[in-house]
């Protein structure tokens, strides 16, 4: 069928076979070291940009078909959908502006109190809307491509947020395009504090986009279902008071230490498709002023990057 | 070797390029669960019809990419990836002869090993929830015939030796 040559069938497969083995062995060992070097000590940032930027023009071509509908769907609208569209976000946005005037007078009132107690300032922060590419990942791992990189100053550890809520962290740039890991990914963590009482503690992601687990709350914790959970500056990686998700479920068993205490993201983790990165202004130490009053969350486990294990 | 057997690679390596981005296409969950891997089936055929010019390596440089694509610990698809292609590579004179549908039949195993060394270097790296995606494999082979007469079709166009 091929027409393979006759003097491949006679004799030489011994030393041929031999040949794909050892070439086998020295590729296998190569693997090997690669995830070895990249999931442990993550030292592998030059090979990830040149592979990132090739396959770049893929994922853009795989990202194209929904590009194109969703393009025709904004050209292609009708006009009486436009018209409705248009008033209701007329309508929300002036809501908005509402809550914003209100907002301006808190934050004036909050840093004048923040002087009386001579504590640190919020620090300022910049958004970049972003967009996430239609393409299918490692179905293990909760990530998502971003349509910008390190050339729009995009940075490793910069937090993603969209409308309603911190969505996760950005873990490789490239310069076109970044990976960012979601907080419902199963080996991320992120510091957050219950919005109610200041109480802070961990959430971690669960594989499971929909929920998230406070596995370091104490029987005795004061969380009640409702309860809204912020991020805390505690890392120092993701701003501060954004909302990350919503108590829904707090089980305490008799003679266990912990609480099982569960929530539902606040983030559309599955459905966005613009999102914000948050860029922080590089800040003198100590940014989060009430980081030494109580120690109720152990200051190990921060945000943890993808490669580190959870306990 | 000769350079003859060169001239194919650029013919190749598109090929495997867009296995990759069908391999990314966004699909639903239930879907994702029998989503074929393309690019393997896409490196076994290479492997099988011209091993002379697809080589160890290649199939290892093809797994690095999906690696990259799919923002995965680098090292891992290509390790998986490059297991098929040797056993591929070893038995093709075996293979080669079979219908068709033979082939696709020695395909369910050795798709269904893929998934495995997959799965089990993800558990290896802590990921917690991963699940053994057996039934890409079956579909995989299901997908075999037509993957099979297209690249033949694509090979024969080329010349690919």
């Amino acid at each position: 069928m091929y027409g393979y040559k006759q003097h491949d069938t006679r004799n030489p497969f011994t030393g041929r076979h031999r040949m794909l083995a050892l070439r086998l062995a020295l590729l296998v060992l190569l693997s090997c070291a690669l995830m070895i070097l990249d999931h442990r000590h993550q030292q592998l940032d030059r090979l990830h940009d040149v592979l990132s930027v090739l396959v770049t023009p893929v994922r853009w071509a795989v990202d194209a078909p929904t590009r194109a509908v969703l393009w025709s769907r904004e050209n292609l609208a009708a006009r009486q959908h436009l018209i409705t569209r248009n008033r209701q976000l007329r309508e929300q946005n002036l809501r908005i502006q509402g809550d914003l005037q209100r907002l301006q007078a808190l934050q004036a009132e909050n840093e004048r109190l923040r002087e009386l107690l001579q504590s640190a300032r919020q620090v300022d922060q910049q958004v970049m809307i972003s967009e996430i590419l239609a393409v299918d990942m490692n179905p293990y791992r909760h990530q998502v491509i971003l349509n910008r990189g390190s050339l729009d100053a995009v940075y490793p550890g910069q937090a993603l947020i969209d409308a309603h809520g911190v969505l996760g962290q950005v873990t490789h740039t490239g310069p076109l395009q970044s990976t960012a890991l979601l907080i419902t990914d199963p080996n991320h963590s992120i510091p957050v504090e219950i919005n109610r009482n200041g109480l802070r503690t961990i959430a971690q992601g669960t594989g499971n986009t929909s929920r998230l687990d406070l596995p370091y709350l104490p029987s005795n914790a004061d969380v009640r279902p409702g309860d809204l959970l912020v991020s805390s500056a505690l890392a120092g990686r993701f701003p501060r008071g954004y909302p990350v998700g919503i108590v829904t479920e707090v089980e305490v068993i008799p003679g266990e230490r912990f609480a099982r205490v569960t929530a539902r993201p606040a983030a559309r983790i599955d459905r966005s498709r613009e999102v914000l990165m948050v860029t922080r202004r590089p800040e003198p130490v100590g940014n989060d002023d009430r980081s030494t009053d109580s120690p109720a969350t152990e200051p190990a486990a921060p945000a943890t990057l993808p490669g580190e294990m959870q306990p | 070797m000769m350079p003859v057997h060169r001239r194919g690679l650029p013919v190749i390596w598109v090929s495997l390029v867009i296995a990759l981005a069908l391999t990314l296409v966004p699909l639903p969950d239930w879907a994702r669960a029998l989503w074929p891997a393309w690019v393997t089936l896409a490196v076994i055929y290479w492997s099988l019809a011209t091993p002379q010019s697809f080589g160890l390596i290649q199939a290892w440089l093809a797994g690095l990419l999906l690696d990259a694509a799919s923002a995965g610990v680098l090292g891992q698809h290509a390790l998986a990836m490059v297991l098929m292609a040797w056993v591929a590579q070893r038995f093709h004179l075996q293979i080669r002869p079979f219908p068709v549908w033979q082939q696709a039949l020695v395909l369910v195993p050795l798709l269904a090993a893929y998934e495995f060394v997959l799965y089990w270097l993800s558990g290896l790296m802590g990921l917690t929830g991963p699940v053994w995606a057996w039934p890409a494999a079956l579909t995989g082979a299901l997908l075999w015939p037509l993957t099979f007469t297209l690249l033949r079709l694509v090979r024969q166009r080329f010349s690919v030796a």
